[in-house]
C-alpha cells in the first residue's frame, strides 16, 4: 500500500511540474517509445513467446499482432498529435458574436493502465501511447499471468521513458488491489467483466472515469447464402489465432442446420491448410497460457459432440483446434467466454431465432455476420447491439486505428486506438472568452425584469426550429449584402 | 424489486425496436416541445412554489434554454445519426469502415431540484434523439415540479418507452438495483459516488454532472462596475442555487475594497433597496438547505446583506469579506446567495489557491488584460472556463457541458 502511494505520489508530483504537457516533451517520449520497440524487438518477441508459445517469424504472429500494431499507432499519433492538441473553435450564436468559444483537450493527470495476458505487450503499450500523447503521467500495470512480458516491460520502459512519469508496477491481485485504492484521473482496464466491475467500483470511490475493455461471447452468424469456403477460412483464422485467446475471436457459430456439416468440413480443410496434419508440431499454433485456463477449457468439452479435434496434452497446455456441433444453448460452453480453440456450432432455423438468441445474451464485443445478402446483414445488425460489427470477415476491426475499439454493456465501456486513445485520456475543456466592454448588451439579462427585456432576450436567444427556411433566408440576406458591397465598391472605383 | 416490472416493460419496448426510426424520435421530441409550450404556466408556477424562482429566470432556464436544445437537436438530428466513415489503410482499402451511433437501450436520468425541468429535460432530449427508452427520476425536493412532471409528461410521450418515477432516497436506491444501459446523474459528488458504485454492479456506463466550488479571480486591472454586475448576476441567479455559480471570489485587498461599493450598487440595481420585495430574487428550496447555508455565514465578516427570514427561506444577497480558507464557507459548495471574498496577494497566489483544491466545474477570471485571463486559463484545470463573465458558457448548445475529477 505504501509502495503504491509512493509510486503514484511521485507520478503526480512529476505531472504537477507541468513537464509532460508540451508538444515537444510528448513527441520526445513517443519517439523514445518507438526506439524501445525497435531496439528491443527481439527481447519483446522472446518474452511473448515464452508466455504464449508464439512464433516469431511468418504469419499472423506476435510480430504483426503486437509489434506492428504498436508501430502503426505510434506513427499515426506522432503525425497527427499537433492537430489533435489544437483548440477547436465552436459555433457561436448572435450573443457571442464578439467572444471566443472553443474546446481544448487537456491532460487528465495521472492515469492507470491495467493490462491482461493474451496480447501482453500490446494491451499496455497501445493505451500508453494515447496517455503520453494526451499529456498525462501513467502508471502501467502489466498482467502477472504473462510474467515474462511483465518483467521485460518493467525492465525496459524506464530505460527509454521518464521513469517518474511512467512507472511500471508488477504484481498480482494484492498489488493491483492496493494500486486501486489510490486516486487516478482515468483507469483503462483490459480483462474480464468480473474484474471490470471491481475496477469500476474502486474507481467510483474517487469518481474516476474508466475505460473497460472486456469480453464476452462474440457470435458469428453464417447465412445459407454465402461463399462458405471463404467464410470458413476467415472464421478459422480468427478463431484459432493465438489459440483462441483473443477478446474478439468469433466465440461461437450460428447457422442453419442444413449447412452445419459443410461448415465443419470447410473448417477442417482450412485447419489442415494452416497447421498441417500434426497440429502439435506446427510452429504456427500457440498454447494455452497456463494450467488453470487449460483445465477450464477442458471442462467446457464435457458432454459435447466433438466433430473435430479434442486432443489435449496437459504438460504443454496444448488443446487441438476443436469443433463442437449441435451444441445446446444451456450447456457450459455457452455460459462463459471460451477464450480457447473450441468452436461450438449452434443450429438456428431462422434469422428471427438467431437475433433473439443473440439479444437474450449480454452484448458482445464483436458481432460477425457472413452473407451475400445485404438486406439480411442489415437486419441482423440493426436489431442487435455489440461493441463492433464485421460483415464477411472477423477480427479485422482491430487493425484499423481510425476505428474506436471498445465494447458495450458487459463487453465494456469507452474505446481507444489512435485518436480515440488521445480523446479517452483528455478532458475537453470548454472556453468562453469575453471582454469587459459593451456592457450595455448585458443589460437585458439583469434584473429588474421588464416585459421589454423579456421580449428582447427571446428575440436574441431563441433558436428557431429551422425546417430549412432560415438557411434560405440567411443566404438571401447575404446575397443582398454582397450585391450592396459590390455596388458600393464598383461605384467608388468608377468615381475614382 | 419494486421497479423490476417497469424496467422490464421498457426493455421489452426497447427490444421491439420502436424507438429507433428517425421519424419516431422526431415525433417524441416534437411532443416534448409541446409539453414546454402548453405547460409553460404550470412550470413557472411549480418552480415558484418550490424555490420562489422568479418567472423570468424560470422562463429562461426551464423553457427557453430547453427549447434551444430541442430545436438544435431537431435541426441537426438527421445529420448526427449518419454513419461516420473513417480513413482506411491499405488492408481495408476495398472495404467500408464506419462508426455508427447506436442507442444504448434503457436509460435512467436522475435530476436535481435547482433547475428541475431543465436538468431532466435536456438529458432526455439526448436520450430520445439517440433512440433510447428512458426513465426520468425528478428530484423529490422540488416536489411541486416533481408532481407536475409525474402527472403531465405521460400525456405527451409514448408511455411504453418513457416513464417518470417519483421516489426519495430509499426508492432511488431500489431503482438503482436494476440494470440500466446508461445512467445520467446530476447532483452532488457524494451521491455521484453512490450512483457510480451501483452502476459498477451492472457495468453500466454513466455521465455524472456534479459540482464543486467554482473560483472567480478578479484582477486589479479591470472595470470594477462591469465585473461587479456580471459576478452578482451569476452569484445571485436562482438565489445562488446553480452548479456553475461563481462560488467564491479571489482578489487583492485593494480590489476587495473597490468591489464592495460596486457589488452593493449592482445588488441594488438588480433587486432594489429590499431584495425581499423583489420579484426577481428566489428563495432557498427547503428548510434543511436554508439551515445549511445559514451556518456558512459565520465566515469572515458580513459586508453586504446577511438578512434572513426563516419562514420564507429568504437569505439576502450577501457578500462576506476577509474570508479565510479555514472558514465554514470555504469547506463546501455554498449553493446559496452568499459570496465569500478571499484575499490573495497576487495572480500566482490565486492560481496556487485554485490548484491546491479539487478541480471545479467552472473557473472564472476577470481582467482587462487578456494575457492575465489566458494565464489563469493555462495554469488551471476545470470542467469549463469563462473569461470576463459568469454562467454564459452553458447557454451555448454547441459547447459540451461537464466536469472533471
Amino acid at each position: 500500500m505504501e509502495r503504491m502511494q509512493q509510486v503514484v505520489g511521485r507520478a503526480r508530483a512529476a505531472f504537477n511540474t507541468g513537464r509532460c504537457r508540451s508538444l515537444e516533451f510528448r513527441m520526445q517520449q513517443l519517439k523514445a517509445l518507438e526506439r524501445m520497440v525497435q531496439e528491443k524487438e527481439q527481447e519483446i518477441l522472446a518474452a511473448i513467446k515464452a508466455d504464449l508459445h508464439k512464433v516469431v517469424m511468418s504469419g499472423p504472429t506476435a510480430y504483426i499482432q503486437e509489434i506492428v500494431t504498436v508501430m502503426v499507432d505510434l506513427a499515426l499519433t506522432k503525425s497527427e498529435l499537433p492537430v489533435w492538441m489544437a483548440p477547436r473553435p465552436m459555433p457561436k450564436g448572435l450573443v457571442e458574436i464578439r467572444d471566443k468559444t472553443y474546446v481544448c483537450p487537456e491532460p487528465l493527470g495521472v492515469v492507470l493502465i491495467i493490462g491482461t495476458w493474451n496480447y501482453p505487450f500490446l494491451v499496455v503499450i497501445q493505451p500508453l501511447i494515447g496517455a503520453i500523447a494526451a499529456g498525462n503521467a501513467a502508471v502501467v500495470k502489466p498482467s502477472e499471468v504473462s510474467e515474462n512480458t511483465a518483467r521485460l516491460v518493467a525492465d525496459i520502459l524506464p530505460q527509454y521513458l521518464d521513469p517518474e512519469l511512467y512507472p511500471v508496477v508488477t504484481g498480482g491481485v494484492p498489488e493491483t488491489t492496493a494500486l486501486l485504492t489510490q486516486r487516478f484521473d482515468h483507469i483503462l482496464y483490459t480483462g474480464n467483466s468480473r474484474v471490470g466491475k471491481i475496477v469500476m467500483a474502486a474507481a467510483a470511490r474517487h469518481l474516476t472515469p474508466v475505460t473497460l475493455e472486456l469480453g464476452g461471447k462474440s457470435p458469428c452468424y453464417i447465412d445459407k447464402d454465402c461463399d462458405l469456403d471463404v467464410a470458413c477460412r476467415r472464421i478459422t483464422w480468427g478463431k484459432y489465432l493465438n489459440c483462441g485467446q483473443t477478446c474478439i475471436a468469433p466465440d461461437y457459430v450460428l447457422c442453419d442446420p442444413s449447412i452445419q456439416g459443410k461448415v465443419v468440413e470447410n473448417i477442417k480443410a482450412t485447419l489442415l491448410e494452416f497447421y498441417g496434419e500434426d497440429v502439435k508440431s506446427s510452429p504456427d499454433y500457440e498454447r494455452i497460457i497456463n494450467k488453470h485456463h487449460f483445465k477450464r477449457i477442458l471442462g467446457l468439452l464435457e458432454g459435447q459432440k466433438i466433430a473435430h479435434g479434442g486432443e489435449t496434452d496437459e504438460a504443454s497446455c496444448f488443446i487441438a483446434p476443436t469443433i463442437l456441433t449441435d451444441v445446446s444453448p444451456e450447456s457450459k460452453v455457452m455460459e462463459e467466454e471460451i477464450f480457447g480453440p473450441v468452436l461450438p456450432i449452434l443450429p438456428v432455423r431462422s434469422v428471427d431465432e438467431a437475433i433473439e438468441f443473440i439479444n437474450r445474451r449480454e452484448k458482445p464485443l464483436a458481432l460477425y455476420v457472413f452473407s451475400n445478402n445485404k438486406k439480411f446483414i442489415k437486419r441482423v445488425v440493426s436489431e442487435t447491439s455489440s461493441g463492433g460489427v464485421v460483415q464477411n470477415d472477423v477480427v479485422m476491426q482491430f487493425l484499423l486505428p481510425t476505428l474506436p475499439f471498445g465494447g458495450v454493456g458487459n463487453s465494456g465501456m469507452g474505446a481507444y486506438h489512435g485518436k480515440h486513445s488521445f480523446e479517452t485520456f483528455s478532458h475537453l475543456r470548454v472556453y468562453l472568452i469575453k471582454d469587459l466592454k459593451m456592457e450595455i448588451l448585458n443589460k437585458f439579462r439583469y434584473p429588474p425584469r421588464t416585459q421589454k427585456k423579456v421580449k428582447l432576450v427571446l428575440f436574441v436567444l431563441l433558436k428557431l426550429y429551422d425546417k430549412g427556411q432560415a438557411r434560405v433566408i440567411l443566404l438571401a440576406l447575404l446575397g443582398i449584402l454582397a450585391a450592396v458591397v459590390a455596388m458600393l465598391h464598383f461605384g467608388s472605383c468608377l468615381s475614382a | 424489486n419494486p421497479y423490476e416490472g417497469l424496467v422490464s416493460h421498457l426493455r421489452r419496448s426497447w427490444l421491439s425496436g420502436r424507438t429507433r426510426p428517425l421519424e419516431y424520435r422526431v415525433a417524441q421530441l416534437e411532443a416534448l416541445g409541446r409539453f414546454l409550450d402548453e405547460k409553460k404556466d404550470e412550470i413557472l408556477e411549480a418552480t415558484a412554489l418550490d424555490m420562489g424562482k422568479p418567472s423570468f429566470e424560470a422562463y429562461f432556464s426551464e423553457i427557453l434554454l430547453c427549447k434551444n436544445e430541442l430545436h438544435d437537436t431537431l435541426n441537426n438530428l438527421a445529420h448526427w445519426v449518419k454513419d461516420e466513415h473513417v480513413e482506411k489503410n491499405l488492408v481495408t482499402r476495398l472495404d467500408s469502415a464506419f462508426i455508427r451511433r447506436d442507442p444504448y437501450g434503457v436509460v435512467l436520468i436522475i435530476a436535481p431540484w435547482n433547475y428541475p425541468i431543465h436538468l431532466f429535460l435536456v438529458p432526455l432530449i439526448g436520450a430520445i434523439a439517440a433512440g433510447n427508452c428512458a426513465i426520468v427520476k425528478p428530484s423529490e425536493i422540488s416536489n411541486h415540479t416533481e408532481k407536475l412532471v409525474a402527472e403531465t409528461l405521460s400525456c405527451y410521450l409514448d408511455n411504453d418507452c418513457y416513464a417518470v418515477v417519483t421516489a426519495g432516497v430509499e426508492g432511488t436506491t431500489r431503482l438503482l438495483e436494476n440494470k440500466f444501459d446508461y445512467i445520467f446523474f446530476t447532483g452532488s459528488p457524494t451521491v455521484g459516488k453512490i450512483v457510480m458504485q451501483a452502476a459498477a454492479e451492472h457495468l453500466t456506463p454513466l455521465t455524472l454532472e456534479l459540482g464543486g466550488k467554482n473560483p472567480c479571480y478578479v484582477s486589479d486591472a479591470c472595470d470594477v462596475q462591469n465585473v461587479a454586475r456580471r459576478v452578482a448576476w451569476g452569484r445571485f441567479f436562482n438565489a445562488g442555487q446553480t452548479c456553475i455559480a461563481p462560488d467564491y471570489l479571489l482578489c487583492s485587498l485593494e480590489m476587495q475594497e473597490k468591489l464592495m461599493p460596486a457589488l452593493r450598487e449592482a445588488i441594488t440595481e438588480f433587486f432594489g433597496p429590499n431584495p425581499k420585495d423583489s420579484p426577481d430574487f428566489a428563495r432557498i428550496v427547503g428548510d434543511k438547505q436554508f439551515q445549511r447555508v445559514q451556518a456558512l455565514l459565520s465566515s469572515g465578516r458580513v459586508a453586504i446583506g446577511g438578512q434572513m427570514d426563516e419562514e420564507e427561506r429568504y437569505i439576502a444577497p450577501t457578500v462576506l469579506a476577509d474570508v479565510l480558507p479555514s472558514d465554514p464557507a470555504m469547506q463546501e459548495e455554498i449553493f446559496g446567495p452568499v459570496l465569500p471574498i478571499v484575499v490573495v496577494t497576487s495572480m500566482d497566489d490565486a492560481i496556487d489557491f485554485i490548484n491546491a483544491r479539487p478541480r471545479p466545474l467552472a473557473i472564472y477570471a476577470f481582467s482587462c488584460d487578456t494575457k492575465e485571463v489566458n494565464e489563469v486559463l493555462d495554469r488551471t484545470s476545470s470542467g469549463g472556463f469563462c473569461g470576463n463573465d459568469t454562467l454564459t458558457h452553458v447557454t451555448l448548445t454547441s459547447l459540451p457541458f461537464g466536469g472533471i475529477g
